[in-house]
Formats: structure tokens, C-alpha cells, sequence
């Protein structure tokens, strides 16, 4: 039983991704419950005003997009079929934008006909995160300069809509968050004072750690990693990569269990 | 299954798999593709920085703008390179100090405010099972900090041992939500391989 602990490390990644690899060709049809959490993030969002307009900021780089990504599509088909107004950018998080972008035209722009400038806008990512929230509270086109493709941000239309962020301009912030700067920082330095509800969407290492802001509602909402994206995928009705993965997480998941279950078995058992 | 002939694709399968050849043990091929990646990711970084932030400063807001206060500015940030300068690197100090100061002074300025909320929300009427272990975990944990006490005594023992379980169920929460995490960056991965690259249709 000693030998359980002695298992050679290669063996059990070669096991599990064989195991992945099987279930990606042969998926099980597992059932995805929708929980609380996702529900009322989803509802928040849904039941914003008509005409809202909503900050979408990703906050985030290539190495989380496999679990952010799916959320941030999820969010634009939210916000695209209930027509609102959206502002898309961060702050320190040059990559986010940028892997962003595509999307962002093929779902607002082709798919749902919103017009750049009109119906939404992307300002990119700007510098130093405590800086540009400090002036956009005050003065949100001032603290921009720019727009995504380096173009002055006054000429735009919608930039009317939003002369600073506060709850009067801004229905609601949805940030995806990976590290810092993230939502954290969004709630410090702009939601905790404007009262703008905060929606979260998180990677699933940093759920155990925003729970509290969830429980104690400084967070509006939140979708909590991968499985609360599929979650927030089946409400949106739309069917993409999170949904799609939840078979071979939740068979890793039961293995990754089983690894832990025989090392411990081999621990208890071991001769002292 | 269809093989992609995208190039992108290619360089991306190949830096995967070499990558992951660090799974089997340390060798010449992972050690090449972190140092490409290290080198490229600078690089870009750098290029990015200076175009999108550094030149429009420097040529746009000042020049064009005339903003003069960013001279200012500018000037804080050269300093920084002092460092380098082992007789005259006492200068650097100066814009890292401001930097300090301004960055202290503007977290404590906004943080006590979430903290607060956070304090406030932990005192919850004890009329649920979920308020009453809250209550209980929130004391016990404080109390197998509070490292001035004799732990040898009964009560204070005790108490600090149902903290310390209660640590360890919140860093074993941790601990499965990033081994889940990290699982699913690689079939990120492995969905690329066999989706993008090898063309099969999952």
C-alpha cells in the first residue's frame, strides 16, 4: 500500500490525459445545474434598466483567457440582446483588449449590427489602474484620451452618454478578474463609492477568495470559473467552449479526487 | 481529421508540445521555447510600453499638447535610472519615494472602506446553521492567531485547534478550486491540439 505514495508522477499525468482526451471525443451529456450564483448574476444583469449603459472590463491576459473568455462572450450576447450601451476597457491590462477585440466585432458588430462610436465603444487599455479610476470619476474622457484604435474618444457619440463614471451614467460594471489590478480595486476605488453595482466574472482559483465580497454584497454578482461560465452559457442559450468542457472537468475532477484518495490511503497505511 | 496547414497553428502546436515535455523531465527542448518565450515576451512588452505610452507622452501631451506639467513627470521617471549609477544611485530614490508615498497614501485612503463592509458583514444574527459556523470559524480562526496566548491551556488550545481545521478546510478549498483551474488551462491547450491542429471535430 506503501507503494501508492511511490507512484510515478508521469504515470498519473499520462493517465489523466488520456482520460481527458477520451472524454473530449466521447463526451458523457453530464447535466449542468445552474446555481444560485449564476442565476442572480444573470437576473442583476438582465434586469438592468432599458437602455442601460454597462462597462464591460476585462481584465485580463492570454494565460486566463481559457476560463475568462467564454464568460466575457457570454456577458456581450447578454448585454447585446437586451441593447445596451457598452464600454469596453481596462486599465494595466494591456492584453485583455486586444484578445477581446475579435469578439467584440463579430458578436456586437456583425451579429447584433451595433454601430462603433453609436452603440458601444472599446477604449483599450491605459495605464496605472488607481490613476485612471481616480480621474474617471471625475472625468471619464479625459482619463481615456483615446479610443482602442488611437483615435480621440470626444468624437464618439456615446462618450456623451458617460462625461464621468457614477451610478447616474453607469448602470453597471462587469469585471472579469484574474490578479491585480482586478475587481477588487474596481470595488475599492469606484464601486464601493458611486454605488454602481459590481458584477464579477472569476477564475476559478480566486473564487474561495471573493466569496466574502459575495456574501457580504460588495459584489452584485459573480460567475464563478469555468463551471459558472457553462452555467452562464446554458441561461444565455448559447452553447460555447465553458459548456462544452464541463464533461472532462468534472471527470478530471473525480480523478483528481481518486489521486488524492490512494496517496492518503498509502499514507495512513504506510510503516512508521 | 484534417492536419491545419495555418503556420500559426504549427508554431503553436510545436511551443505547446515542447512545453509540455517538462512534464517528462527537464531537457534541451523546454529549455529552448521558455527562453524564446522569455526573450519574445520582453520584447514585446517593451515595444508596447514605449508606443502606446511613452512616445504619445513625450511627442503627443507635450509637444503637440503643450501640456508642460508631464516634463515633470518625464523627469520623475529618468531618475529611476540612476540606479545604475552606483555613486548617484541615492537620486533613484527621490520618484520611488513619491511613488511609495502616493500609492500608500491612496490605498489607505480606499481600502478601509471594503475591509469595514467586510467587518460589518461578519456580525450576522445566529438564527442560521450557516451564521452560527461562520461565528464560530471567525473567532476560533482569530483565536489560533493570537499567538501571545498559551496554547497549553485547555480553552485556548482547543479553540485554536477548531481554527486550525478551519484554515485547513479554507486552504484545501484553495487548493482543489486551483488544481481545477489549472486543468482547465491545459484543455485549453489540448483543445487546440486536437481541435485546431489535428482537425478533429470535439
Amino acid at each position: 500500500m506503501e507503494r501508492l505514495m511511490k507512484i510515478d508522477r508521469r504515470i498519473l499525468y499520462l493517465v489523466a490525459v488520456v482520460v481527458l482526451v477520451l472524454v473530449l471525443f466521447f463526451p458523457l451529456g453530464l447535466p449542468v445545474k445552474v446555481s444560485d450564483l449564476t442565476q442572480k448574476t444573470y437576473n442583476g444583469i438582465q434586469n438592468l434598466p432599458d437602455g442601460s449603459l454597462v462597462i464591460i472590463s476585462p481584465m485580463y491576459d492570454a494565460g486566463s483567457q481559457g476560463e475568462l473568455m467564454p464568460m466575457f462572450v457570454a456577458m456581450l450576447y447578454q448585454c447585446a440582446e437586451r441593447h445596451y450601451k457598452i464600454v469596453i476597457g481596462n486599465a494595466q491590462w494591456a492584453m485583455g483588449p486586444q484578445l477581446c477585440h475579435p469578439y467584440v466585432e463579430k458578436i456586437l458588430k456583425e451579429q447584433y449590427g451595433y454601430q462603433y462610436g453609436v452603440d458601444y465603444i472599446e477604449f483599450g487599455s491605459k495605464p496605472q489602474f488607481t490613476v485612471w479610476a481616480n480621474s474617471a470619476l471625475s472625468d471619464f474622457p479625459g482619463a481615456c484620451l483615446t479610443d482602442y484604435n488611437n483615435q480621440p474618444i470626444n468624437q464618439f457619440p456615446i462618450i456623451k452618454s458617460i462625461p464621468k463614471i457614477s451610478k447616474e451614467y453607469v448602470a453597471a460594471t462587469l469585471v472579469l478578474d484574474c490578479g491585480t489590478p482586478g475587481a477588487r480595486d474596481w470595488l475599492a476605488y469606484v464601486n464601493q463609492g458611486t454605488g454602481i453595482p459590481l458584477y464579477v466574472g472569476e477564475i476559478q482559483m480566486s473564487v474561495p477568495e471573493m466569496m466574502p465580497y459575495v456574501a457580504s454584497g460588495q459584489y452584485a454578482g459573480m460567475i464563478a470559473g469555468s463551471r459558472g461560465a457553462a452555467e452562464y452559457e446554458s441561461l444565455i442559450g448559447h452553447t460555447g467552449k465553458a459548456l462544452k468542457s464541463q464533461d472532462v472537468m468534472s471527470v478530471i475532477a473525480l480523478l483528481v479526487a481518486l489521486y488524492i484518495v490512494l496517496g492518503n490511503i498509502g499514507y495512513l497505511t504506510r510503516k512508521k | 481529421m484534417h492536419i491545419s496547414t495555418n503556420p500559426g497553428i504549427w508554431c503553436q502546436a510545436i511551443c505547446t508540445l515542447a512545453v509540455l515535455t517538462y512534464l517528462y523531465k527537464d531537457n534541451p527542448i523546454w529549455r529552448t521555447v521558455e527562453s524564446i518565450y522569455l526573450g519574445l515576451a520582453t520584447a514585446y512588452w517593451f515595444v508596447y510600453y514605449f508606443w502606446s505610452f511613452i512616445k504619445p507622452a513625450v511627442m503627443d501631451w507635450v509637444l503637440v499638447q503643450h501640456q508642460w506639467h508631464y516634463i515633470l513627470a518625464i523627469i520623475m521617471g529618468l531618475l529611476i535610472f540612476f540606479r545604475y549609477v552606483p555613486s548617484l544611485s541615492w537620486i533613484a530614490r527621490y520618484p520611488m519615494s513619491y511613488w511609495v508615498g502616493y500609492g500608500a497614501g491612496y490605498v489607505l485612503a480606499y481600502q478601509p472602506a471594503v475591509w469595514l463592509q467586510q467587518i460589518t458583514d461578519s456580525f450576522r444574527a445566529l438564527n442560521t446553521l450557516a451564521n452560527v459556523l461562520i461565528f464560530i470559524g471567525i473567532l476560533c480562526t482569530l483565536a489560533y492567531f493570537f499567538f501571545t496566548l498559551a496554547k497549553e491551556n485547555p480553552v485556548v488550545g482547543g479553540i485554536a485547534e477548531v481554527g486550525k481545521w478551519y484554515i485547513m478546510v479554507a486552504l484545501g478549498s484553495a487548493f482543489g478550486n486551483t488544481v481545477l483551474y489549472r486543468w482547465n488551462l491545459f484543455l485549453g491547450r489540448a483543445n487546440m491540439l486536437i481541435g485546431q491542429w489535428l482537425g478533429f471535430n470535439i
